[in-house]
């Protein structure tokens, strides 16, 4: 007989609560024997307990209240601010994976060296994703945990309630992006064209001395195609804006490419020790009179402070692009 | 859309909420649970084992019905039997059901004048 009916009442009960389980299996085990034939064969019973379903279908059916980890009064919350989360600390981890990986100071680029780069890049994102995902679910199991009762998840104030967005918020003005072609068109070219130019025009001259130039030309010139592809990036992202003229998915995708690409190699190129000449430090030391440590010290910490700032900027930028991007369209009558 | 799927699923809805009369109608009389579901499918009501045994587990645990074991015959049967509360309800909702029918009756004549 093979114990069916027997592993079958285990099979609903081990999913009850403690107190439940030998009441239901004896219930069960009568019914599913008044189903069967007197003397049954091994078919009668595997049908009989093939009309009684699947044991988790049947057992959440002997449970009396529905249990979820989050509920579906939370889900669109939750994934709203899940997809939100994972794609910033995604990126964060992408771009502080590569950076730390460049700045570890190997020379030497061997199969083993790119192997680690790339297994050890992707192993810190899908970290952080686990990660960002773990906290963000537990954070919302708890909410769902402490408004379990019906009472407090019903309890809303009509004062609650959200303003409808005045106009489109999803709206990108042209003459925005527009601009911001330009800007990043001009301003690109200026910054590569300087760098290129860095004998003559990074400089400075002070009574008529000229000095040496801040950089040092052998270190600075594989950066100048990176800083062109950071430049055409911002102008593609620019034009992508101007082209779906609101915040869309694609829109907040390009932005964060592109954020991510210029930060990254913002600090790639100030953290870099080696690009400062020392022979301007010296030439500005003749007329500064402050000593060449504290003036390559003033130039270090000034170079933190704009990392920081700029890094606070872009996540600030990165979050609410993509929060524009994900919200509903503002209904047709106020988007005027 | 799928006209016989949606069908199907809004008359399942319908049916589903009828189901528990259903069952405290014929619970007037000790029953066991293969029989009250032989008797319920006889009578044309469309509900499943997995669906009714749970369901008379519920209504005893919310003292609407009574039970006992009955261990003297070979198979040992655990009976159902509507309690005084049960009898109660029962009658209010026969009362709730009427209404509603008479409602519903009126609202459709309405609807093809």
């Amino acid at each position: 007989m093979k114990d069916w009916i027997e592993r079958y009442t285990y099979d609903v009960a081990r999913r009850l609560p403690e107190q439940n389980r030998a009441e239901v299996r004896r219930e069960l085990d009568a019914n599913i024997k008044d189903m069967l034939p007197d003397h049954p064969t091994e078919e009668d019973i595997k049908k009989a307990l093939a009309t009684l379903g699947h044991p988790r279908v049947l057992a959440a059916n002997y449970r009396t209240k529905q249990r979820y980890l989050i509920s579906p009064e939370w889900m669109d919350d939750y994934l709203q601010v899940l997809k939100i989360v994972l794609i910033v600390f995604g990126s964060i981890a992408l771009v502080s994976g590569i950076l730390t990986r460049m700045l570890d100071g190997t020379t030497e680029f061997s199969f083993e060296w790119i192997g680690e780069f790339v297994g050890g890049t992707i192993a810190d994102v899908w970290n952080a994703l686990i990660g960002a995902f773990a906290v963000v679910t537990l954070i919302f199991a708890g909410i769902e945990a402490g408004t379990k009762s019906q009472s407090v998840k019903c309890a809303w104030k009509v004062e609650d309630l959200p303003e409808v967005p005045k106009g489109n918020t999803k709206k990108i003005s042209r003459t925005e992006s527009i601009l911001g072609i330009v800007l990043s068109a001009v301003f690109g070219f200026l910054w590569v064209y300087l760098l290129y130019h860095n004998q003559t025009m990074l400089t400075g001259y002070v009574d008529g001395v000229r000095f040496s130039p801040i950089f040092v030309d052998a270190a600075i010139r594989p950066y100048i195609p990176f800083f062109v592809v950071g430049a055409v990036l911002s102008i593609a992202s620019h034009y992508v804006r101007l082209l779906s003229g609101r915040y869309t998915l694609s829109v907040a995708t390009v932005d964060t490419v592109e954020k991510v690409f210029s930060l990254g190699l913002g600090i790639l190129f100030l953290t870099n020790a080696n690009l400062l000449n020392p022979a301007f430090l010296s030439d500005m030391d003749a007329v500064l009179n402050l000593g060449v440590d504290t003036l390559s010290g003033y130039i270090g910490n000034a170079a933190t402070g704009i990392l920081v700032l700029s890094s606070i900027g872009a996540l600030v930028d990165i979050i609410s692009t993509w929060v524009k991007a994900m919200k509903k369209d503002a209904p047709k009558e106020t988007a005027k | 859309m799928d006209y016989r799927q949606t069908l199907d699923s809004i008359k399942s809805e319908l049916r589903r909420g009828t189901q528990m009369v259903a069952v405290l109608s014929l619970l007037d009389r000790n029953q066991y649970g293969y029989s009250l579901l032989q008797d319920l499918i006889d009578k044309g009501v469309a509900i499943e084992a997995g669906t009714l045994y749970p369901l008379l587990r519920r209504l005893e645990s919310q003292g609407i019905l009574e039970s006992r074991w009955d261990t003297s015959e070979s198979r040992p049967r655990k009976y159902y039997t509507l309690s005084l509360d049960g009898k109660r309800l029962y009658d209010d909702l026969k009362q709730e059901w009427n209404d509603l029918v008479k409602d519903m009756d009126a609202l459709m004549k309405g609807e093809r004048k």
